[in-house]
């Protein structure tokens, strides 16, 4: 199915449109929800609001760009609002303090000094180093590193300037860099 | 000092964001450091594996529990559907103040308490004669001739009472 009808069904309310977005939708904005969250459930609870905020307002989207660049949108807004605000509830919870803690000192264990590492412990570490990145940063690089998207499309995404992503990703890669051969040296 | 300032720059070496200049500067360094060479080709296995490594997949389930909180939202949406959610609530409140406007009724039919008519006849059964002969209270009121219970009649009692 054209875009163009995709848009004109969704803003009909036709009924059968909305599962075959799902279809078209789900593993792109999973991907980005799972790699921007820290929890299986918290991805699948962003993946929701994710589709319901498309549903719901189909009729704000100007058409300018790609629906999937608009879907992206929302994916990453919703995310980056739920680990904010899981960051002041954590905050205000008192938790905060014992979980930072606990989150490096697991982040440091699940790394074995041996040269074989298994497939799940080399995301886990690669991950944990995006997830410490600033949001900015980290949003960058998920769309950069895994949805192989073009600094173009990701500058319309997060709504900054091109030489802005630019210098997202340079500084995001060398800050990279660091936390990563930070974690090898503990165990060598 | 500078290792570290080499070190930096793996990643985007890796992934070729670097100038031929700042390339050859660390390929350089690389020849002559042992252990930024040892780091270099640890973190590109890392950086390159975990790459290509499969996106996560979403549940099968997750198309269900969408579905379902969409028709929740719809119905919470909907005015119409609303009131129907409602009906047993507005049916229970119907049926409370219809028994309480009942209850009322009887009471007020029953008990004579509300009407004006019989609150103005509580006033008259207390003042007047015509409530001493209705409780039987006319028969005190006849004095035998000479008795000396009339003084105290006259006296005890209004005159309207003794006159008779
Ligand atoms: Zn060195």
């Amino acid at each position: 199915m054209e875009e163009t009808q995709i848009i004109e069904h969704l803003k009909n309310g036709d009924g059968f449109i909305y599962k075959y977005v799902y279809d078209q939708y789900a593993r792109m904005v999973y991907s980005v929800c799972s790699r921007m969250t820290s929890s299986k459930e918290e991805a699948e609870d962003a993946v929701q609001d994710v589709f319901i905020r498309v549903f719901d307002s189909i009729n704000s989207f100007r058409e300018d760009s790609k629906l999937s660049t608009w879907i992206y949108q929302i994916s990453v807004n919703i995310c980056i609002n739920k680990t904010r605000r899981k960051k002041v509830i954590s905050f205000l919870s008192l938790d905060f303090w014992e979980e930072e803690k606990g989150e490096k000192e697991m982040a440091v264990e699940n790394i074995t000094p041996g040269d074989d590492l298994e497939k799940s412990e080399l995301q886990k570490i690669v991950q944990d180093a995006i997830n410490t990145l600033p949001a900015k940063q980290k949003t960058a690089v998920i769309l950069s590193r895994y949805e192989e998207l073009s600094y173009k499309e990701i500058s319309k995404i997060m709504g900054v300037s091109l030489s802005s992503v630019e210098s997202l990703l340079f500084r995001a890669k060398e800050n990279l860099a660091k936390k990563l051969i930070r974690y090898k040296e503990i165990f060598q | 000092m500078k290792h570290k300032k080499i070190q930096k720059k793996f990643l985007l070496y890796i992934d070729g964001d670097l100038s031929e200049t700042e390339k050859l500067l660390i390929d350089q360094h690389l020849d002559e450091c042992a252990e930024c060479k040892r780091h270099f080709e640890e973190l590109a296995n890392i950086w390159n594996e975990e790459r290509i490594l499969e996106s996560p997949l979403p549940s099968p389930a997750l198309w269900y529990d969408l579905k379902d909180r969409m028709e929740k939202e719809a119905e919470k949406s909907n005015p119409f559907r609303a009131i129907v959610g409602n009906a047993k609530l507005l049916l229970n409140s119907v049926i409370t103040v219809g028994v309480v406007v009942i209850a009322i009724f009887i009471g007020s039919r029953f008990g004579n308490l509300l009407s004006p008519q019989n609150a103005s006849q509580n006033v008259t059964y207390a003042q007047s004669e015509n409530s001493r002969d209705e409780f039987g209270m006319s028969y005190f009121d006849a004095v035998p001739p000479n008795s000396i219970a009339k003084d105290i009649f006259i006296t005890g009692l209004d005159k309207g009472g003794i006159q008779k």
